[in-house]
């Protein structure tokens, strides 16, 4: 397990895989050893909060859990009770091309066990609106970089609150604050992708 | 005393008569539409157009940059003869390819150029000698540039800057690579990074001979940049930092140290302040942009640290001041600024970046205003 964890940590996508078949040859379950893997990454995301991790270690433990998690298979990728996290819808708000940030809360959801569909970016409201009445997420994550597309934000949110008083919005992005998510109506807003996977965890159990 | 006078003893770390103001450089400048608005709000019926195809900037004008008590003039580089900015239209919006091959598009709901397209995503170390490279060379670059520095420097009115930051080598490489990629290679593929900045410096260094060559005798500053850092941290670990970008920032400020007696501006965003020390050991005299709301970055802290040995340029935060507040809570950010930094020189004033195009146009009247008001030395002791 500790050779699996490692690999994690170090983004060896063919390490992973490898030490998964030997390690479900050695009779452990699918569920242990996602939960292993989920603690390494939260591990490295624990890092990047505190800042002794950076992009390029976040990037490359998260992309090592997706291999690790598909390799196990979609069946099997649940958590050692059976459960998966939860379901998140996330796009770039209209007007704004930035995916970095959004593709790292992406892969680092899908690396917690979450089920992630990414609309991509310059999402018009409408179109995410649509996407939650198809596919009812447990949370929607909104990010935007620019201040000029902050805007935008406050609009989408009003948008699917209007439709959806209930559904969970996150916010994050450069420019986003506590404040500015308190004014437009947003549950709630995570400063970085690994910190954004405990607020979200908690506005699902709230 | 002069605005160059004033700008060269700030420069020097001593109080001139008052403190200088900036506009119109690669990354401190406006938004073609804020500053027609501006135009309009000072009674000038005439607009200007973008200057910058990829942020949607201008080149402001001497009677504003007269009105606002711009202390600087630049020097840009001319349009490239091998290339030329003609963007298709397309389902998604206007796009183009530029010289290196990135492809950018500007859609309409969107207010400048995003790169989507990264022509060397899968490259090896051997691709990227046949990739097709943009001539560094090419004598477009250097319409105009010698004779509005000498005109510049000659009057002596103004400092003299050198808009030659060509995009930067390092920002130049994660966009031929694609951001994402670029910054996991940096951790599992690190050979080819090494190889991609090697190559992309290579470049740079020949474009700062052909600009230096042409005027490098006439400025007092070259601008440089590169951004290493975001909100929260820096965007690599400092170890990284220090294996890819610092021996290649060496290297660069050595060269142009060799071409001019300019100082040298390094531009780069976010919470950048654990790399400092590192800037000042290699040389860079001026940092930008101070983004003061970054986490590290308050005005005070930074100068405190490493104000005898760095300026600083910039400092106006643009993530809630400049397009949220009033016109007073511009002053005050001012007045904050001017508290934390101004005491012993060191400081130019301007926006954390460009002005975006949310900014109402009062409140950078208010930016510039309020250094004017503001900004003498010695500095009132009510600020």
């Amino acid at each position: 397990m500790e050779n699996l964890r490692a690999a994690i940590k170090r983004g060896d996508g063919e390490t992973v895989k490898a030490e998964l078949d030997t390690l479900l040859g050695k009779g452990h379950g699918a569920g242990e050893l996602l939960d292993a893997m989920i603690a390494s990454l939260r591990e490295v995301g624990e890092a990047f909060s505190r800042g002794d991790a950076f992009i390029p270690e976040m990037l490359i433990a998260a992309r090592a859990m997706q291999v690790g998690s598909n390799h196990l298979g979609p069946e099997l990728a649940k958590t050692s009770d059976g459960s998966t996290q939860g379901r998140l819808l996330i796009a770039t708000v209209s007007g704004d091309l930035h995916d970095v940030g959004k593709n790292l809360v992406s892969l680092v959801f899908k690396g917690n066990g979450f089920e992630v569909i990414d609309l991509g970016v310059d999402v018009p409201a409408s179109r995410i609106v649509a996407a939650i009445e198809e596919s009812k997420p447990d949370i929607v994550g909104l990010s935007a970089l620019l201040t000029t597309t902050m805007e935008a934000m406050a609009k989408t949110v009003a948008e699917i609150k209007a439709k959806y008083p209930d559904v969970k919005i996150l916010i994050g992005g450069a420019p986003v604050t506590q404040e500015f998510a308190d004014r437009i109506g947003a549950d709630a807003c995570a400063p970085d992708a690994a910190a954004a996977v405990d607020v979200a965890r908690r506005l699902i159990a709230a | 005393m002069n605005s160059k006078e004033r700008f060269l003893t700030t420069l020097n770390h001593e109080e001139p008569d008052r403190v200088p103001r900036d506009l119109g450089g690669w990354v401190t400048t406006m938004s073609e539409i804020t500053y027609n608005r501006m135009l309009k709000q000072l009674g000038i019926d005439r607009e200007r157009e973008v200057f910058d195809w990829l942020r949607q900037t201008i080149d402001p004008e001497e009677d504003v940059l007269q009105r606002l008590g711009v202390d600087t003039r630049y020097v840009h580089i001319g349009r490239p003869k091998s290339w030329t900015f003609a963007p298709k239209r397309t389902e998604r919006g206007l796009y183009v390819v530029d010289e290196w091959g990135c492809g950018f598009i500007k859609t309409p709901t969107t207010l400048y150029y995003n790169l989507i397209d990264s022509p060397l995503p899968k490259a090896t170390i051997d691709d990227l000698d046949s990739h097709a490279w943009p001539d560094p060379r090419d004598p477009g670059l250097l319409d105009g540039v010698a004779e509005r520095a000498r005109k510049l420097a000659e009057e002596g009115q103004y400092a003299v800057i050198g808009d030659f930051a060509w995009e930067t080598w390092y920002e130049r490489a994660w966009k031929l690579r694609g951001m994402e990629q670029f910054y996991m290679d940096m951790a599992l593929n690190r050979d080819f990074i090494h190889a991609l900045l090697d190559k992309t410096l290579e470049l740079h260094l020949a474009f700062l001979d052909h600009v230096l060559s042409a005027c490098g005798q006439y400025l007092d500053v070259v601008i440089q940049g590169g951004d290493l850092a975001g909100q929260q941290t820096t965007l690599m670990s400092p170890a990284d930092y220090r294996e890819f970008i610092k021996p290649r920032q060496a290297r660069a400020i050595e060269f142009i140290r060799s071409k001019t007696k300019a100082k040298i501006f390094y531009h780069t965003c976010g919470a950048a302040s654990s790399l400092v020390p590192d800037f000042i050991d290699v040389g860079i005299d001026i940092l930008n942009p101070v983004q003061v709301r970054a986490h590290g970055m308050e005005a005070k802290g930074l100068k405190d640290r490493f104000g005898d040995k760095i300026c600083f340029w910039g400092g106006i935060d643009s993530q809630r001041v400049l397009p949220t507040g009033s016109p007073a809570d511009v002053e005050s950010e001012v007045r904050d600024l001017l508290r934390a930094m101004a005491p012993g020189g060191g400081l130019v004033v301007c926006s954390v970046h460009n002005i975006q195009a949310d900014v109402p146009p009062e409140n950078v009247l208010a930016l510039y205003d309020s250094v004017g008001k503001w900004g003498t030395y010695p500095l009132s002791e009510g600020i």
